[in-house]
C-alpha cells in the first residue's frame, strides 16, 4: 500500500510532519466540521499516480492542486472552495482519472449543492463507471434545478437507453430538442428510443432527418440501414449499408450537440497524447485543417515524438503537402530510425514526390527491418517499375506472389513488368491459368484479367472467360463493361461487325456509357 | 484538504454514495458527537461469493499447476498482453478431457531472468504444456470422478516454444485421434497426435511443413471445421496486425504516460482459409476475398440456415466479418447487411471473443461477441433467417459488462436448465488508472463474469440475464485470456479452463448439486472415427420446443472446447428422441438415455427424409 501523498494543504492544517495524514485530517475537520458541518462532510481524494505522466500534465495538476490548497488554507469563501474542487475535478475528469474526479466533484456539491454543472460532470463520470441508476439520480437532481438543459437531457436520455427504458429516454430527447432544436444528437437519440421501442418507421424517420441536419454524421448510415432491413426495405436499405461499409474505421461521426459544459471539459486536455487524439478523432472525420492545428500543438509540446511528426506527415499527405510532409517523415525517422513502418512511409512519400532512390533507399532498409511488411515489398516493386527495373520488380511480386498468391494487385503490376520485358508467353500461361483454376470472385478483377490475355492474343481463353461473366447473376454495369470490352478487342481484331453488335448491346444495358458511344462512333467514321 | 493513496472503488463493483465515510467520518462522529456514518471502503473490495457457489476453483489441488508467461520488459509490446489460450479434449481416447495451456515467450532480447515477471522454475523450460487427466474410470457416470492432472508435455513430444497465441482442436488427418494447431506471433505449429506409443503415452509430430499448415503471421484464433463437406476438416485462422518487435510502437494515455498501443497503430492481416485436401491443406484464403482486418476471435456455424458453413470473425476495432458460404463454395461477407457488424449505434467496437449458440431457444445461432470497456459485450440475436438484432440492452448484458474488456467467452449452460447461459472472462489491455495508483505491478486484472439465462418468461417474453457474478465462484481478479468448455470431471455438468496472462490458470468445476437432468452426446462419423464437427443436434421433448446444439470446439478466443455436447433438461427425464443433422446433410434420429454420455455414430441411427 502506498503511503498518502501530502501536500501543502495538510501542513497548512497541522504541520504534515508531526502527525499522520488522516488524523491530521480528522482532527481539522473535526475542528471545522462543528463550525461548518459542509466542509466536514467532505471527503479525501484519492491521488493518482503521476510518475509516468507528461510533464505538461503534472504541472496543470500541480498547479490546479496549489490553488485548491491556498484557497483551503484561507476557507474564507465557500463558494469559491467549492468552484475549485469543481475545477479540479474536471481536470481529473479530463484526464480520464475517474475517481478522484468523482470525489472532488462531490466535494464541490456538498459545498455548493446547487450548482447543476458539477451534477452533470458527476453524472458522466459515474454513466463511465458503468453505474446507471446512480447517473439517473443525480441528473435528476439536476433537473430539478435546470429542467431546459439539453446537454441534461440528452445525457438522461442516453442513460435511460441504456437502462432499457426507451419511454423515458424518448421524453428527454424531446426536451433536450424542446430546449435546443439544432440538437442532432438529440434526434438521433429519439430514433434509438423508437427503434428500442419498435416503431421502426419512428425510427427511420429521425435517423434521416439526422443525416440531413448532420450531414457528416454518418455512424447514423448503419442504424438506419439495419432499421430500413427490418422494415424490408431492402433497397433503400442497401444505399446506406454500402455508405456505411465505406467506414472502415468507426472513428468520429457521431452526431452533435452544442455542449459548453463537455466542450469546457475536452478544452482542459493540454498533453500531447490527448491533442494527438483530438488530431486522430479530427482526421477521420475529414477535418484536416482541425486535424492539422491539433497536431501542431501535440508537437509544440512534444517535438521529439516521431508519432506525433508520423501524424503530421499523415495530415500532410492527405491534403496534398507532400513537401511539408517528406519533411515530418524524414524527422520522424531520423527519431526512430529502426521502425520499418515510419521507413516504410518515408519511402511512399518519396516516391510520390518523384524521389525514386531516395524512396527505394528506404523502402529496402524498411524491408531489411521487418522483411515481411509487404506494402513495402509492393511499393518497392512499382517503384522499381517505375525505374524500368521490371527483373528487379518482376523478382519483388514473386515473392509477394509467393506468400499470397492471391494478390491480384501483385499479379497484374507483375504482368506489366513481363510484357516490358517481353515475357508475354509467361504472363499468358500465368493469368490463364488463374482464371481456370480460381477465378476471382470480382467480376471486373475477372474481366480485367481475361481482357489482358486477350490483349495478349490468347482469344480463345478470354472468349471462354467473357462467356463466363456475362453467365453470372451479376448486376447490368458489369454485363454492359464486358460487352464493350469484348467489341473493343473484335474492333482490334478487325471484326467490325461483331464489334458493333456488343457494343450495342452494351449500350442496350447502360446507355449512359460514353466509352461504349465513342468507340461505336470511331467504328461508323469512314 | 490531503489527498488520498489509491482507488476509491473497484471499477464498476461499488456503489457510490455522496456520503463520506473511513477514518474522516469516524473522528467527526466522535468529535461533533452527531451524525450518521455509513461504510465506503477505499480499498478495492475482493469478490465475496456467497456460501454457495457455481464454481469452485481447484486448478492447483488437481495438479493443473501452469503459470502464463508474457514475456515483458519493459517495451509495452502490443503482444505481450494479448495471450493466451486454452483447450481441453481428449488426446488419448480415455474418455475424458485433458488440457492444453498455451505458454507464452520473452518478448525482444535479452534472458528469462531480465524479463519483468520471470518465469518459475517449474514452468522452465517454457513451453505450452499438456496435462492429462487421471479421472478414474468412474468418472464416466453422472456421479462424476477425481480429476486430476498430470503433466506430460515432455513425454509427449510436444515442443510448442513459440510466443504462443492460440490453439484449435480437431481430428485433421481423420485417424481416430484429436491433432492440434497452435497459433504463434510467428509462424504456427500443427502437431499431429500419432496415438498412443507402448508405454501408453500419446504422442505427437510437429506436421506443419508437410501438411502445408503454417502461416507467419501474428495469428491468433482458428477453427477446424469440414466447410466444403469432403469429409476432411479445414481450418480458418484468423490474423491480427503486423506486430514485430522491430517495428514496436510507442503510445500514451491521455496524460501522456506510455500505455499499450491498440490495433489501430499497426496494420492490419488478412485471415487465412486452409483447405484439407487429404491430410495436407491448400490455401484457400482467396474464397474470403483476403480482407486485412484485425481479427481475434473465431467460429463456425450456419449462421442463415442455408446448410452451409459460414464463419464469424470478430474483429478489434473494424467491423467483424461473418463470411457467409454461398452455393459455388466461395465466401461473401454480410455482417453488414445483417446487422452483425458494428454495435447498434453504428460504431466498429473491439471484438475479441465470441461465442455461438441457441441462446435464445429458438433453433438459431445467435451471437456474443466480448469488447472493450465502455463499449458493452454485444449479443446479436438470430431472427431465423440470418439477420440479427442486437439483443445487448434489451437482455441486461449490458451495464454489467460496460466496465469489463472481454476475451474468452462461451455459451454454456451452468445449472443444466436447457437455458445457455453466460460467461466472459476480463482483463484489461491498457493500465488501469485505478490499479496504477495503488501501484500494482501489472495494473490490467478485472473480475469475470457470470450471468444465467432467465429464458423468456420474465419482462414480456423479452430474453433476460442475470448477473450471478458474486456467485460464481470465480478466484478474485485477472487479466484473463483463453476459455474452454466442457465436463471436466465427466459428472455431466458444464466445467471450464481459463488461461489467465501472466498468471495461474484456474480450473472451475461446476458445483452443481444432482438433480438437474442431462444428456450426453459424442457424435462421430462413419467413415472416420473422429468428432463430427459441425453437426447439429436437437433434443426432441413432449410439448416443449427442441433443444438445439452444433458440435464444435472452435469460438470464444484463442480456444478450443469439448466437442461433446451436453444438453440440461431441468427437471424432466422425458425425451421422445435426437435428431442429428450431420455435415453430409444426413438426418437421422437416435434414442438414447439421459443421465449419462453416450456414443452416436453417423450411419447407426433412424434415417429421417422430410425436410427440416
Amino acid at each position: 500500500m502506498k503511503s498518502p501523498r501530502r501536500s501543502g494543504l495538510h501542513a497548512g492544517l497541522c504541520g504534515w510532519k508531526q502527525l499522520d495524514i488522516l488524523a491530521c485530517l480528522g482532527l481539522a475537520l473535526v475542528a471545522l466540521a462543528c463550525g461548518n458541518p459542509r466542509l466536514a462532510d467532505l471527503e479525501t481524494p484519492p491521488v493518482p499516480d503521476l510518475g509516468a505522466v507528461e510533464e505538461s500534465v503534472r504541472q496543470q495538476l500541480g498547479d490546479e492542486r496549489a490553488r485548491l490548497d491556498a484557497r483551503w488554507n484561507r476557507r474564507t469563501d465557500i463558494a469559491e472552495l467549492a468552484s475549485d474542487f469543481g475545477r479540479m475535478g474536471q481536470l481529473y475528469h479530463a484526464y480520464d482519472l475517474l475517481p478522484p474526479a468523482a470525489a472532488c466533484y462531490r466535494n464541490a456539491l456538498r459545498l455548493t449543492p446547487d450548482n447543476p454543472a458539477w451534477l452533470y460532470y458527476l453524472a458522466g463520470v459515474y454513466l463511465r463507471q458503468g453505474e446507471l441508476d446512480a447517473s439517473a439520480e443525480i441528473l435528476s437532481k439536476a433537473l430539478g434545478m435546470v429542467s431546459d438543459s439539453a446537454p441534461l437531457h440528452l445525457r438522461f436520455g442516453r442513460v435511460e437507453l441504456a437502462r432499457a427504458r426507451p419511454v423515458e429516454a424518448r421524453a428527454h430527447f424531446e426536451a433536450a430538442l424542446a430546449a435546443d432544436s439544432t440538437c442532432a444528437a438529440a434526434r438521433y437519440g429519439l430514433g434509438e428510443a423508437a427503434r428500442a421501442a419498435g416503431d421502426l418507421e419512428n425510427a427511420v424517420e429521425h435517423f434521416r432527418q439526422t443525416l440531413e441536419e448532420q450531414p457528416h454524421a454518418l455512424q447514423v448510415l448503419y442504424p438506419l440501414g439495419q432499421t430500413l432491413q427490418r422494415l424490408g426495405r431492402k433497397e433503400e436499405a442497401q444505399h446506406y449499408l454500402d455508405r456505411s461499409a465505406a467506414r472502415r474505421m468507426s472513428v468520429g461521426g457521431r452526431p452533435t450537440c452544442a455542449d459548453p459544459w463537455d466542450e469546457e471539459l475536452s478544452g482542459l486536455t493540454r498533453s500531447a497524447a490527448a491533442h494527438l487524439t483530438r488530431g486522430l478523432h479530427a482526421a477521420y472525420g475529414g477535418r484536416n485543417d482541425e486535424a492539422l492545428a491539433e497536431y501542431r500543438k501535440a508537437l509544440a509540446l512534444e517535438p521529439n515524438d516521431p508519432v506525433v511528426r508520423q501524424s503530421l506527415g499523415s495530415v500532410y499527405v492527405a491534403t496534398g503537402k507532400l513537401e511539408d510532409a517528406l519533411e515530418q517523415y524524414r524527422e520522424a525517422v531520423r527519431l526512430a530510425p529502426e521502425d520499418p513502418s515510419l521507413v516504410h512511409d518515408l519511402g511512399i512519400v518519396a516516391s510520390r514526390l518523384g524521389l525514386f532512390d531516395e524512396s527505394r533507399r528506404h523502402l529496402e532498409r524498411a524491408l531489411e527491418l521487418q522483411p515481411s511488411l509487404r506494402p513495402a515489398r509492393l511499393r518497392l516493386a512499382a517503384v522499381e517499375q517505375q525505374a524500368g527495373r521490371h527483373d528487379r520488380a518482376v523478382e519483388l511480386f514473386d515473392h509477394v506472389l509467393e506468400n499470397d498468391p492471391t494478390h491480384q494487385q501483385a499479379r497484374m503490376e507483375r504482368a506489366k513488368s513481363l510484357i516490358s520485358l517481353g515475357r508475354n508467353g509467361e504472363v499468358i500461361e500465368d493469368i490463364g491459368q488463374l482464371l481456370d483454376t480460381r477465378p476471382p470472385e470480382d467480376p471486373a478483377e475477372r474481366l480485367r484479367l481475361a481482357v489482358l490475355l486477350a490483349t495478349l492474343g490468347d482469344l480463345n481463353r478470354a472468349n471462354r472467360h467473357f462467356d463466363a461473366i456475362l453467365a453470372l447473376d451479376a448486376p447490368p454495369s458489369v454485363h454492359a463493361m464486358t460487352h464493350l470490352r469484348v467489341g473493343q478487342i473484335r474492333m482490334l481484331i478487325g471484326d467490325r461487325a461483331g464489334a458493333v453488335k456488343s457494343l450495342r448491346t452494351a449500350l442496350e444495358l447502360e446507355p449512359d456509357l460514353q466509352e461504349a458511344k465513342a468507340t461505336l462512333a470511331r467504328l461508323d467514321s469512314p | 484538504m490531503p489527498w488520498g493513496n489509491g482507488v476509491g472503488s473497484r471499477p464498476g463493483r461499488v456503489s457510490r454514495s455522496l456520503v463520506p465515510v473511513g477514518v474522516v467520518a469516524a473522528l467527526l462522529a466522535a468529535g461533533c458527537g452527531g451524525g450518521e456514518t455509513s461504510s465506503r471502503s477505499p480499498e478495492p473490495v475482493p469478490l465475496s461469493p456467497s456460501e454457495s457457489t457455481f464454481f469452485s476453483e481447484e486448478g492447483g489441488a488437481r495438479g493443473l499447476d501452469f503459470v502464463h508467461f508474457n514475456g515483458m520488459s519493459d517495451g509495452l509490446f502490443i503482444a505481450e498482453v494479448m495471450g493466451s489460450g486454452v483447450a481441453v479434449l481428449d488426446v488419448d481416447n480415455d474418455g475424458d478431457l485433458d488440457v492444453y495451456l498455451v505458454q507464452g515467450a520473452l518478448l525482444g532480447s535479452g534472458t528469462l531472468d531480465d524479463a519483468k515477471f520471470p518465469p518459475s522454475e517449474a514452468m522452465r523450460p517454457l513451453t505450452d504444456r499438456l496435462y492429462r487427466n487421471d479421472l478414474d474410470a468412474a468418472g464416466n457416470d453422472a456421479a462424476g470422478g477425481d480429476v486430476r492432472f498430470t503433466d506430460i508435455t515432455e513425454e509427449s513430444g510436444l515442443s510448442a516454444t513459440g510466443y504462443g497465441m492460440g490453439v484449435a482442436t480437431g481430428d485433421f488427418d481423420n485417424d481416430g485421434w484429436v491433432d492440434l494447431y497452435v497459433t504463434n506471433l510467428g509462424s504456427n505449429q500443427l502437431w499431429r497426435n500419432r496415438g498412443l506409443n507402448a508405454d501408453g503415452t500419446v504422442t505427437f509430430e510437429d506436421v506443419t511443413a508437410s501438411a502445408n499448415a503454417d502461416d507467419s503471421r501474428w495469428s491468433v484464433s482458428a477453427s477446424f471445421i469440414d466447410f466444403d463437406r469432403d469429409g476432411w476438416l479445414d481450418l480458418f485462422v484468423s490474423n491480427y496486425v503486423d506486430f514485430e518487435i522491430a517495428g514496436n510502437k510507442r503510445c500514451k494515455s491521455l496524460t501522456g504516460a506510455p500505455d499499450y498501443c491498440g490495433p489501430i497503430s499497426y496494420r492490419p492481416q488478412a485471415d487465412r482459409l486452409l483447405r484439407n485436401r487429404g491430410g495436407a491443406f491448400e490455401d484457400w484464403s482467396g474464397a474470403i476475398a483476403s480482407e486485412a482486418a484485425s481479427g481475434l476471435g473465431v467460429v463456425s456455424g450456419d449462421f442463415n440456415h442455408d446448410g452451409r458453413t459460414d464463419f464469424y470473425v470478430a474483429n478489434d476495432g473494424m467491423p467483424n466479418f461473418m463470411w457467409l458460404q454461398q452455393a459455388d463454395g466461395s465466401f461473401v461477407d454480410e455482417a453488414l447487411n445483417r446487422g452483425s457488424a458494428l454495435s447498434l449505434e453504428g460504431m466498429a467496437e473491439a471484438g475479441m471473443g465470441v461465442a455461438s449458440g441457441d441462446v435464445d431457444g429458438d433453433g438459431d445461432e445467435d451471437l456474443l461477441v466480448t469488447h472493450l470497456a465502455l463499449e458493452t459485450n454485444t449479443l446479436y440475436l438470430n431472427d431465423g433467417s440470418g439477420f440479427f438484432d442486437d439483443g445487448t440492452v434489451a437482455s441486461g448484458l449490458g451495464t454489467p459488462s460496460f466496465t469489463s474488456t472481454g476475451f474468452g467467452t462461451g455459451f454454456l449452460d451452468i445449472d443444466n436448465d436447457g437455458w445457455l447461459d453466460i460467461v466472459a472472462v476480463n482483463g484489461a489491455v491498457k493500465k488501469v488508472s485505478e490499479l496504477v495508483a495503488l501501484q500494482d505491478p501489472y495494473p490490467l486484472h478485472m473480475p469475470n463474469l457470470l450471468f444465467r439465462n432467465l429464458g423468456r418468461n420474465l419482462g414480456g417474453g423479452a430474453l433476460r440475464f442475470e448477473d450471478v457474478s458474486a456467485q460464481a465462484g470465480f478466484h478474485g481478479s485477472d487479466v484473463s485470456r483463453g476459455l474452454a468448455t466442457g465436463d471436466l470431471d465427466n459428472d455431466g455438468d458444464i466445467d471450464f479452463v481459463v488461461n489467465n496472462n501472466n498468471g495461474p490458470a484456474r480450473l472451475l468445476l461446476n458445483q452443481l448439486e444432482a438433480g438437474a437432468q442431462w444428456l450426453g452426446l459424442r457424435l462421430v462419423g462413419r467413415e472416420a472415427a473422429r468428432d463430427m464437427l459441425g453437426a447439429r443436434v436437437a433434443v426432441e421433448r413432449p410439448d416443449v420446443a427442441p433443444l438445439w446444439r452444433r458440435v464444435r470446439t472452435d469460438g470464444g478466443y484463442l480456444s478450443a472446447s469439448d466437442p461433446r455436447l451436453l444438453f440440461g433438461l431441468g427437471d424432466s427425464t422425458d425425451i421422445e428422441s435426437v435428431l442429428v443433422e450431420w455435415p453430409s446433410h444426413q438426418r437421422e434420429r437416435f434414442r438414447v438415455a439421459v443421465g449419462g454420455y453416450s456414443t452416436v455414430r453417423e450411419g447407426s441411427g433412424d434415417p429421417v427424409d422430410e425436410e427440416p
